[in-house]
């Protein structure tokens, strides 16, 4: 503590403690309880538990590969959706907007983060996935079926590719905010050495997006893990189907899906609540680490850039 | 014909009155140095000259401003900047780019350079003119964080003058670099004046008399003297100049 505190002070420092305490016990049970709750499984199955697909819990036969390869599968294409609408919006609000337009935009972008997924989980499920069918899946594949990501008829809506979309709608918000922070964080001194040779307005933006594009990979990892964790909006639109399959078309699952539909009846069937631990487990390990990543990347590009 | 005309130009910022009724004329291919104290608006001037300024929504600008003949505020601003380069009082290289690629950006932008062999000469050209060539050319694939700032600095105008600019402007381009690299600046300076007109600030008076043929004095906003270099040196007219020559303010 520093020097000089008054009696006051250290009781109101000391006052702080518990709650910081608590929440890091609360992280440490949480771990400890998915991970000890995982290891039956994990000792029973061992590697085939991520590395099948087979899902029979009538006869004990459990396999992740499928919503695992979902969770995946969905987060990048949530993430290819974030991008092509986060990029743009940053350019448009930190280049082509001021004063009130500018605070209405960012203010919008704001909002529509604090909307709760459930409501994206209803619009997607009702609107955006027969919009997404009609306009973009049955297109995709009449005209690209030859590629095995396109070559299954999209049935109804539900599918692997309409939860990454319905999803990369949702963490927008999340991403656009982590990249225009970093693009209105570029020091004044290297847009005006863009003026300062010459640069178009769109030949600056060209070198200042290409000056942040670490920082843009970084919003991205981070916008993958947030992805992960996704449940209510994957549960309303993803199909829920254990089947594996090459067609991101079709319907799927993933792990976080699996976890919220099954949880409740896991009890019913040996082994299942602890195979369910395990695919959080997985989950908990990937989202950790690509947070850790994510994070450490935009404080060097912070470090390198901005300072 | 001058490089640069400027005809009683004014600067308000946020109602404060920065330049007062600037005049000057810059004759072409001549190095013309603005003196001054710092705060008293040398680099307002220059951003005058490139429109730089506008970048401040809170800047009202009045008076004429002509570049090359033309009435630098009724051109496009991004056109007007092409004919113009501009080195800055702090280093700014790209830290993204290869030293290499901090120079043909700016030949590439302007279209100076567009194939392989073009670029790679005119590269090797900027960095020659702006005597870095023999210290970086075994390491163009490098990027600026490796150099000193001196040598930065010297890349930023090898970088402008990769643009093939009519004019250039440094504003105190050697104020934060050490004196053996801010002579090498100045003897690139001095010879590049055969090509491209000058404009560099400065609040050294001996800089000054190292590489200006022309000398305005500026002070609080207003020019109050200026000259040829040897008339301004030996004979000011005004207290403050004298006082400013001598090292005394
Ligand atoms: N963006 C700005 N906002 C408010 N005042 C400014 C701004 N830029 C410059 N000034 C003021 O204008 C005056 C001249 O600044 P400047 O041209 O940078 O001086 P110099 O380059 O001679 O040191 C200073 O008093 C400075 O405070
Ligand atoms: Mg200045």
């Amino acid at each position: 503590m520093a020097m000089g505190v008054s009696r006051k002070d250290k009781i109101f420092f000391l006052s702080l403690i518990p709650p910081s305490i608590t929440l890091l016990g609360i992280l440490v049970v949480t771990v400890i309880t998915i991970l000890s709750n995982s290891l039956e499984s994990l000792s029973l199955y061992g590697l085939s538990l991520i590395a099948s697909s087979i899902w029979d819990p009538e006869n004990l036969k459990y396999g992740l590969l499928a919503p695992i390869l979902g969770s995946i599968t969905t987060s990048t294409l949530a993430i290819l959706t974030a991008l092509v609408f986060s990029i743009p919006l940053t350019i448009l609000i930190a280049e082509y907007s001021s004063g009130f337009v500018k605070n209405v935009l960012s203010s919008i972008v704001e909002l529509m983060g604090g909307i709760p997924t459930i409501v994206y989980a209803i619009w997607a499920s009702t609107y955006f996935a027969s919009l997404l069918k009609q306009y973009v899946m049955d297109p995709l594949h009449a005209y690209f079926s030859i590629i095995p990501l396109f070559s299954c008829k999209p049935i109804t809506g539900f599918s692997i590719f309409t939860a990454g979309v319905s999803i990369g709608v949702s963490i927008v918000p999340y991403v656009t905010s982590m990249i225009l922070e970093a693009y209105q964080n570029i020091p004044q001194a290297l847009r005006e050495a863009c003026l300062g040779i010459g640069c178009t307005k769109y030949e600056s933006v060209k070198v200042l997006m290409s000056l942040a594009k670490p920082a843009v990979l970084a919003s991205l990892i981070l916008g993958f893990a947030r992805s992960l964790g996704e449940t209510t909006i994957a549960v309303a639109t993803v199909g829920n189907s254990m089947y594996l399959s090459s067609c991101i078309f079709s319907p799927g699952i993933t792990v976080s899906a699996l976890i919220a539909s099954q949880f409740a009846n896991a009890y019913l069937y040996k082994y299942a609540e602890s195979v369910l631990y395990a695919s959080a487990l997985f989950i908990l390990f990937i989202a950790i680490v690509l947070s850790f990543v994510g994070l450490s990347m935009l404080i060097k590009w912070r470090v390198k850039v901005v300072v | 014909m001058y490089a640069v005309e400027l005809d009683n130009v004014n600067v308000y910022i946020e109602g404060k009155h920065i330049l007062k009724n600037i005049t000057l004329r810059v004759p072409y291919n001549t190095i013309y140095v603005i003196m001054g104290p710092s705060g008293s608006g040398k680099t307002t001037i220059l951003r005058v000259i490139n429109r730089l300024i506008e970048l401040n929504p809170n800047a009202k600008i009045d008076g004429s401003v002509k570049v090359l003949g033309y009435d630098a505020f009724k051109i496009d601003p991004y056109d007007l900047r092409k004919h113009i380069g501009m080195v800055f009082q702090i280093p700014n290289p790209f830290p993204h780019m290869t030293i290499y690629d901090n120079v043909a950006i700016a030949a590439r932008i302007n279209r100076v350079a567009r194939k392989r062999e073009e670029l790679d000469e005119i590269v090797r050209w900027a960095l020659e003119k702006a005597m870095l060539w023999d210290e970086v050319k075994d390491r163009l694939r490098s990027y600026p964080h490796v150099l000193s700032g001196g040598q930065k600095q010297r890349l930023c105008l090898a970088r402008a003058l990769a643009m093939k600019p009519k004019i250039l402007l440094l504003d105190e381009p050697t104020a934060n670099i050490d004196p053996v690299n801010a002579r090498k600046i100045e003897e690139a300076i001095s010879a590049l004046k055969e090509e491209i007109t000058i404009i560099m600030v400065t609040h050294s008076p001996h800089q000054a008399a190292r590489v200006a043929d022309h000398v305005a004095m500026i002070y609080s906003g207003s020019i109050i003297e200026q000259g040829p270099v040897s008339q301004v040196f030996l004979n000011p007219k005004t207290d403050f100049t004298a006082k400013f020559l001598k090292g005394e303010v």
